[in-house]
């Protein structure tokens, strides 16, 4: 069954004539437009759900370009003055030996994105075309990009202290670059993206192919 | 189930349509995230650098990132070091800010910053921790822009980019000279040398050098440039003192400058950098103070033959006194003459042409050409005594009259020749010693004392009655002379010759008479027996007459004798001589010839008129050439009359001279005058002493005080002589022996009228007579040379005249001689 799609037997809230709040979870029928108990608009379907995915990643994707082109972290040190992006400084780090720690920059910085435009495009695409195959480890795959989402912004948070700590003046001194301000717009934009999400469209393909 | 809760009441709508198709305004979002990223990438992209390429020898310190700094300020970074394709150099690509690239051009310089520590400080250190980085330099003028450029190893002078002026220092040697050395004004730093470099001939050092801008007024072509590196001691009448500038200039060497003499005019007003010579003491820079600076000096070389001990590398030429040059080394050459090599010493003088009064604005090969034109005529170099208590010598530039023509070639390599000439070397100790010992020996009490009697002599003469009688009587002797001329003897002299001549003329008429006769009374034989006799007492004659060339002898060795006595012995000798000649013509026998001619005619007389009477007419021919051989002898004895008359003469002549002889006495006097008036001082003083001494001398011996007493002596004995002569001398005695000749002739004519040979020999003797008489004639002659005479003595007694008032009014001038 699982393997298939099919859920023989079950019917869903929109196929009984209900709607149920998202907010408190309250189960109205469907004609009710706000939740008479906390006032939340109701939707059978979060609306154009698909269309703000779309939006939302696009501008994620767009502002993740400069967060790897421009310097993420400006340093000056007794004169000298460097300026390091996000890759630039993972290849330092390797220079320097430090793997663990080029990594985790790696892994956070670069893979983390990466994967979750990778899938969020998946699921949108795959409720666009509706998929019947996978459904529960697609919505697996979208609870994990929505938990993940938040750790998205250890970058820039690791920019923000250090911006914040190392103001030394002249002796050392160090500024978030063009970078992290995209980076962390792109982090943003994504988790809305994956926010606008409705999951309950991975399961409409079951019922639109059992009808 | 009646109490069943109803629900609540619902907010139920119908659902309009749903439009599918509607486009979410969420796409607002990408698209405005995909414009800001665009613009940012635009401007970055716009705002991008330009890059440059950069040449270095080599890379140290440059890296990627490697800042470019202008004004300490960066401009670029380093984006790639790489190499040429050769390997030869590194090129060094920099991203240069866009607004600054445009003033990269060719002007523009760059240098690699390191860090780097030096006796007056430390700089670049902020590269230590920082690393080096590039520095450029360049106007402030955008010209061509040029992407490629070689960068410099060494920082530039200026690298600082500060304002001020640089100049161009020229220095004998760069031992003291460092780069980076200060340059000092009244002991502050004003500036700073760059790098010492060999000028191009390798003569010297030239080092450029910047003064600050606030400072660079101070300079102008006037300002004199000196070493004040190390330290000097000085001995002075303070003290001695040490004198260091300051610490660094002490180790690294420094420079200091001043500006006496206001005139000169301010730096960069020619085209080319202000050039100045670097002296080495102050004292030199400022015994330089007349001369232009940037005038290259003129070098030429002496050969001198002597030795050059005490002559050293800087010792003074001098002109006229004048510091024209110096001594710039001396060195041994070799040298070809007469096809052998000789080692000579050669000096090398540095001299400057414009205190030669050559103008500045002359090139170096015009000045060279009117210093061989001095040497042409006849400058010499030679070596005088600097310091006579040293030793030290200098060369010294002297203007030789008529010297030997020599020539300076101006083209000779490595440079002219002067000749040389007498070098002026004394020895101090011999020198200061002769000095003393000559003014030691000096007679000064000697020499006032001469002087003092030399005036009082002079005075003493000048008020000698005798030198005042010596006019009067010259004009005695004129007026005596004057009444010779005019005596009645002399004028008689023509009447009783007339006398003569008509008592000879009867003579001879009668003889002819007498042979007319005798022709016609035919009474040769008993004539020829007379002839006989009157031949024998014709010959007596003869013997007494030949008496007379003996006594004529005698008076001419009387007279040389005369001529070489002295004045006053000659005077009294021919006054002698005189008396002798007058004692002589008055003497029994010369008066006795007449006589005896008488008594021999009277004989013949008799004979003839016993002839006459007896009429011995046969032997009358023979008689008649006896009496002819008589008469010839006659003739012969009458001959020497004209001798004795020319001896006579010669007598006179003599007691010319002898009276010439007084000119000499005062041409003596007068060249006495002259010398004792020529005596130069200058001449050695005891020279001077000595002849003041001599006149005084003369002045004080016996001769000279009776000088004037000896003249007045021998013009009195000149007047005796001639009172003489007038009263009993020749003139009358000649009279007389005219009168005994009229005698005879009358004897004779009464005698022997018919011999008419006789006349014609006695014409003679009167034409001789005539003659002697002639002498006596050119007494003009003898009045001028008596003229010339007392004017002579007249000029010597003014010119003692004018040196006893000269000596009277001025004694020191016998020291002085003036």
């Amino acid at each position: 069954m699982a393997g298939t799609g099919h859920t023989a037997g079950l019917i869903t809230a929109r196929e009984a004539g209900l709607v149920a709040c998202r907010r408190c979870g309250q189960v109205q029928e469907q004609d009710v437009v706000s939740c008479p108990r906390c006032h939340a608009t109701l939707h059978s379907r979060a609306p154009d759900s698909l269309q703000k995915v779309w939006a939302w990643l696009v501008a994620g994707l767009v502002m993740f370009i400069p967060a790897n082109v421009y310097p993420m972290l400006i340093t000056d040190q007794l004169g000298s003055h460097s300026e390091s992006t996000i890759l630039g400084g993972v290849v330092d780090l390797m220079h320097h030996h430090a793997y663990g720690i080029a990594t985790i920059v790696f892994v956070a910085s670069i893979i983390i994105p990466v994967g979750k435009f990778m899938a969020i495009a998946y699921l949108a695409i795959s409720v666009q075309r509706k998929w019947v195959l996978n459904m529960h480890q697609r919505h697996k795959l979208f609870d994990a990009v929505e938990f993940i989402g938040r750790w998205s912004m250890i970058d820039v948070f690791v920019v923000a202290i250090l911006s914040a700590l190392v103001q030394l003046d002249s002796l050392a001194s160090i500024n978030p670059g063009i970078a992290a301000i995209s980076f962390a717009l792109s982090v943003v934009f994504t988790m809305l993206s994956a926010q606008s999400f409705d999951p309950r469209l991975i399961w409409d393909a079951d019922r639109a192919d059992a009808t | 189930m009646t109490d069943t809760p109803s629900p609540a009441q619902l907010d139920v709508r119908e659902a309009g349509p749903r439009k599918r198709s509607r486009i979410s305004w969420i796409w607002l979002v990408p698209i405005a995230a995909l414009g800001v990223i665009l613009s940012v990438a635009w401007s970055t992209y716009q705002d991008r650098g330009i890059l440059i390429e950069i040449e270095f020898e080599n890379g140290s310190g440059i890296s990627k990132e490697t800042p470019l700094k202008y004004r300490d300020i960066t401009v670029g970074l380093v984006e790639k070091v790489s190499f040429a394709d050769n390997l030869e150099v590194v090129l060094v690509h920099v991203r240069v800010d866009k607004d600054i690239a445009p003033y990269l051009d060719d002007d523009a310089i760059f240098w690699v910053v390191r860090p780097d520590v030096t006796l007056r400080g430390v700089s670049g250190l902020d590269t230590v921790l920082s690393g080096a980085y590039i520095a450029g330099k360049w106007d402030t003028e955008a010209d061509v822009d040029q992407r490629e450029f070689i960068g410099l190893e060494d920082p530039p002078l200026l690298a600082t980019n500060d304002a001020g002026s640089e100049i161009v220092l020229r220095a004998p040697t760069g031992a003291s000279l460092a780069q980076g050395a200060p340059i000092l004004h009244k002991g502050l730093q004003v500036g700073f040398l760059d790098e010492p470099v060999l000028d191009p001939n390798g003569n010297g050092v030239i080092v450029s050098a910047f003064i600050e801008e606030q400072y660079a007024r101070l300079v102008t072509t006037n300002t004199r440039f000196w070493d004040t590196s190390g330290f000097s001691v000085s001995v002075g009448a303070s003290g001695l003192a040490l004198n260091v500038d300051s610490i660094a200039s002490l180790i690294e060497g420094g420079i200091a400058f001043d500006t006496v003499v206001s005139g000169g005019e301010p730096l960069g007003q020619g085209p080319r950098v202000d050039t100045f010579d670097l002296f080495d003491s102050e004292q030199a820079a400022r015994e330089s103070l007349f001369e232009s600076p940037d005038r290259n000096t003129m070098t030429v070389g002496i050969l001198f033959d002597e030795t050059v001990n005490g002559l050293r590398q800087g010792s003074a030429v001098k002109y006229q006194g004048v510091n024209v040059g110096e001594v710039s080394a001396i060195n041994a050459i070799v040298v070809e003459e007469n096809g052998n090599n000789r080692v000579r010493l050669r000096t090398t003088l540095g001299l400057s042409p414009s205190r030669l009064g050559i103008s500045d604005d002359t090139t170096d090969e015009d000045a060279m050409q009117i210093f061989a034109s001095f040497v042409a005529q006849g400058m010499r170099a030679r070596l005088v005594t600097g310091n006579i208590l040293t030793g030290a010598l200098e060369v010294e530039l002297v203007d030789v009259e008529n010297a030997d023509l020599m020539f300076l070639d101006p083209l000779r390599e490595p440079f002219p020749i002067i000749p040389t000439t007498e070098s002026l070397v004394s020895d101090v100790s011999a020198t200061a010693e002769g000095v003393l010992d000559r003014i030691n020996n000096l007679p000064i009490e000697e020499l006032m004392q001469g002087a003092v009697d030399l005036m009082a002599s002079i005075e003493a003469l000048a008020t000698d009655g005798d030198l005042k009688a010596a006019p009067l009587e010259l004009r005695t002797i004129l007026a005596d002379i004057s009444t010779i001329i005019a005596s009645d003897g002399i004028q008689g002299a023509p009447d009783t010759l007339q006398t003569s001549l008509e008592g000879i003329q009867e003579v001879v008429a009668e003889i002819a008479t007498i042979v007319a006769s005798a022709t016609e009374a035919d009474l040769v034989g008993t004539l020829s027996d007379t002839l006989n006799t009157a031949n024998d007492t014709v010959a007596t004659i003869g013997t007494a007459s030949e008496a007379l060339p003996d006594i004529i002898a005698e008076l001419q060795a009387l007279a040389s004798k005369a001529n070489a006595l002295e004045v006053e012995a000659l005077l009294a000798q021919t006054n002698q001589t005189l008396a002798n000649i007058d004692a002589i013509l008055v003497d029994e026998t010369t008066t006795a010839i007449p006589a005896t001619v008488t008594a021999a005619l009277d004989e013949i007389r008799g004979l003839v008129t016993d002839v006459r009477e007896g009429g011995a007419v046969e032997n009358l021919t023979a008689a008649l050439e006896d009496t002819s051989t008589a008469a010839q002898a006659i003739s012969e004895s009458v001959e020497t009359l004209p001798e004795l008359a020319a001896r006579a003469t010669n007598l006179v002549a003599q007691l010319e001279a002898a009276t010439a002889n007084l000119p000499q006495i005062t041409a003596q006097i007068e060249q006495l005058t002259i010398k004792a008036n020529s005596v130069e001082i200058d001449d050695l003083v005891a020279q001077a002493t000595q002849t003041l001494d001599t006149i005084d001398g003369i002045l004080l011996t016996e001769g000279a005080n009776e000088l004037p007493a000896a003249l007045t002596g021998a013009l009195d004995e000149l007047n005796v002589f001639l009172a003489t002569v007038r009263e009993g001398g020749a003139v009358e005695n000649v009279n007389a022996a005219l009168a005994a000749a009229a005698q005879a002739a009358t004897s004779i004519d009464t005698a022997a009228r018919g011999l008419p040979g006789l006349s014609t020999e006695t014409s003679r003797l009167v034409n001789t007579i005539n003659a002697v008489a002639g002498a006596y004639g050119e007494q003009s002659r003898f009045s001028n040379d008596t003229a010339a005479t007392l004017r002579d003595i007249q000029a010597a007694a003014d010119a003692v005249t004018s040196l006893a008032r000269t000596i009277q009014r001025n004694p020191s001038s016998l020291l002085t001689g003036r």
